[in-house]
């Protein structure tokens, strides 16, 4: 297990070049008692406001040393306490923990629908490789894969829910099933390109898999089609397609953004965008962090599934 | 009766840079328990042959002619009668142990999927018929192997394991593709002597190619001599070694790796290289590297022959050499 370890120790530092990054970046590039008072931080600004200053200096420890600083801020984080927002002064942990939820449904239920569509679609073409379906299939997934997440959104929000009538308008909080109902249109704009990435190099690997020589040892056993695909190809044939899901787990965070505001779902995605028009710090730090833990864990989780995927992968190397 | 009949087999590949003539006039049979071995260099049309039988060629290949299983016409099976047919009458064997299994799956979980499948046996009568079957095969402490993966076998055990699976559903033929080239001398010896023994045991005919006329002296029944995708000589095992017609078998004869050499001298006895498959032939595909051609030879094709006398032995040659021997003998003395 040793290689666990190695593995968690780069994790932890990972996560702490970033916070180090994004809180220097914030002192840094900018003055933050400016970002917190507007312009009467301003020293020109006129005595009157001298108390408030010294009070916004205290209360947000600016007189401190940096170091001393972001010592305090790492380790309030540590215990889920992200600070106050500079704008609306409440607690950022209480709107993380209203919005972060949403957000990560969305994103789990774009890759969810990614993978249970890419899969059957990957092993349907490479078993037809070079043939029509499979040439036909290559230019469906170009196509989707060219098409921007914005353009996608506009197109299915208004066939789906528009023209069709099929899904609603508006994200629906009622239920869980009118949750995920609701989510439908949203998550299947964020999986279009990632279905077709994932199929893409599915569908490779998988025709190459289907060359070895213990696929042909598996037809000689007799085994019909459909069980040396999905018992003897697919597992082998995951390893570019599940690197790739951890990557896109990163750019998922992105289109995410895009597709809340669009579809006005209450998640992470509109707070940030919010914060960062506001120069509100506190709001975009603790969403930098997060993000970043994310994707380092599913990372992380990825490469434990490599010595799932196959055996001769030994986790202590 | 036979068990296996082959008739006037020809399979050519359609590529882009034109037809690829890889077997034509091929015919041979194998009789209920008995062993065949299929001899010929690189690119001879071996594999081809037997791939054309499992149903493993590429869309690629077009097949002419006929192959009689029993009462099963092979090239054209009903749908039922393939679900299990692979697997169940005929199993098959292959060349490279090192990638004959499945890396991310048990031995256990191979062994036992195709019983599962054909036979529908529950888990456990399969489990106890994997531990049988790698007993049959001579694997030390078969429980044990059950939940290891190939990277934990060496390419001897690996083969003895895809022996074992081949043999799951009581094969009455299988076939072995070079079974040992892949393998350590040492380990080469054991191999083919268990498949050997194994036909005995479980009275199962067997197709044994391979590239070494030594290797299928002692252990088969009959022999079949392929050259450029064509059959040259065949006969029983007897008569090929005893009155030797076709100059290909004789060559293949001279380069039976001598037990005197030291281990691991290559042997290249045979001067030139096979024929062109891309082409129409039009000639004895041996001619270019025989010592007895004529222009007979590089102008038509020469078809096979019965030896006289003889109900088994036949030969695709213009100069048989033991009738050739035995007619300037009678000469001789006239
Ligand atoms: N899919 C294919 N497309 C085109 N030609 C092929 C294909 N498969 C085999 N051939 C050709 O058929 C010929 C016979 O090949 P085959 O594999 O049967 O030889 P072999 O006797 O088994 O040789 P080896 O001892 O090396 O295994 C070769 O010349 C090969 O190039
Ligand atoms: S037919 Fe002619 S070329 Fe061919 S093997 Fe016989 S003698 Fe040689
Ligand atoms: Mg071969």
């Amino acid at each position: 297990m040793k290689f666990i370890a190695t593995r968690i120790v780069q994790m932890v530092l990972v996560v702490l070049a970033v916070t180090l990054l994004a809180f220097g970046a914030m002192n840094f590039l900018g003055d933050p008692l400016f970002n917190i008072l507007g312009p009467i931080a301003n020293e020109d600004a006129g005595p009157e406001f001298a108390e408030v200053r010294a009070e916004a200096r205290a209360e947000y420890h600016l007189d401190d040393p940096f170091i001393v600083r972001y010592g305090r801020w790492l380790g309030d984080m540590a215990t889920g306490d992200f600070g106050r927002s500079f704008k609306n002064q409440t607690q950022v942990s209480t709107e993380i923990s209203n919005r972060l939820p949403i957000t990560l449904i969305l994103m789990v239920y774009a890759q969810v629908l990614s993978v249970l569509i890419s899969i059957p679609w990957a092993l349907w073409t490479a078993s037809r490789a070079y043939r029509l379906p499979d040439k036909v299939s290559t230019v469906v997934s170009f196509g989707m894969l060219g098409v921007p997440v914005f353009a996608l959104v506009v197109l299915l929000f208004w066939l789906g829910a528009v023209r069709w009538e099929i899904f609603p308008t508006r994200y629906d909080d009622e239920t869980i099933g009118a949750r995920l109902y609701s989510m439908f249109l949203p998550a299947l704009s964020l999986a279009i390109p990632l279905i077709a990435t994932y199929q893409r190099l599915l569908r490779t690997d998988l025709i190459s898999t289907l060359q070895e020589d213990f696929i042909a040892v598996a037809r000689a056993k007799g085994l019909p089609q459909w069980r040396i695909l999905f018992r003897h190809a697919l597992r082998p044939s995951l390893f570019s397609m599940l690197t790739v899901f951890g990557i896109q787990t990163g750019a998922l965070i992105g289109g995410s953004l895009v597709v809340e505001s669009y579809f006005g779902i209450p998640g992470i995605g509109a707070a940030v965008i919010e914060a960062i028009i506001r120069d509100d710090f506190p709001v975009v730090l603790a969403v930098v962090v997060i993000i970043t833990v994310i994707f380092v864990v599913v990372n992380f989780i990825v490469d434990l599934l490599y010595s799932f995927l196959d055996p001769r992968v030994r986790l202590d190397g | 009766m036979a068990l296996l009949e082959v008739n006037e087999l020809a399979v050519t590949f359609n590529t882009p840079k034109g037809p690829v003539y890889a077997v034509s006039d091929v015919s041979f049979a194998v009789d209920k328990g008995q062993a065949l071995g299929i001899v010929g260099e690189s690119g001879s049309g071996k594999s081809v042959t037997v791939k054309s039988l499992m149903g493993l060629l590429p869309r690629t290949a077009k097949i002419d002619g006929s192959a009689q299983y029993e009462d099963v016409d092979v090239f054209n099976m009903s749908k039922d009668r393939r679900k299990h047919f692979y697997g169940v009458d005929i199993a098959m064997v292959f060349q490279n142990p090192m990638t004959s299994l499945n890396p991310v799956k048990r031995i256990g979980e191979q062994l036992m999927e195709g019983m599962r499948f054909h036979r529908g046996l529950s888990r456990d009568a399969a489990k106890s018929r994997a531990i049988e079957l790698l007993d049959l095969v001579r694997i030390p402490d078969p429980t044990k192997r059950l939940s290891q993966y190939p990277h934990e076998l060496s390419g001897g055990m690996r083969q003895r394991v895809v022996i074992a699976m081949a043999l799951a559903n009581d094969p009455a033929l299988l076939i072995a593709d070079e079974p040992t080239t892949a393998l350590d001398v040492t380990v080469q010896r054991d191999i083919l002597d268990l498949l050997d023994s194994l036909r005995r045991e479980l009275d199962m005919a067997l197709i044994l190619i391979t590239h070494d006329l030594g290797v299928v002296r002692d252990r088969t029944d009959s022999i079949a001599v392929m050259y450029g995708g064509r059959v040259m000589e065949t006969a029983t095992t007897e008569e090929v070694f005893a009155d030797t017609e076709h100059p290909y078998t004789q060559a293949l004869q001279r380069a039976i790796p001598d037990m005197s050499m030291p281990r691991g001298t290559r042997l290249d006895p045979i001067p030139g290289s096979p024929p062109d498959l891309a082409i129409t032939p039009v000639s004895c595909p041996f001619a270019p590297r025989c010592t007895f051609a004529t222009d007979e030879c590089r102008t038509s094709i020469p078809p096979l022959s019965a030896v006289p006398g003889s109900e088994t032995h036949r030969y695709a040659c213009f100069h048989p050499q033991g009738l050739v021997a035995a007619a300037s003998t009678v000469g001789g003395e006239a």
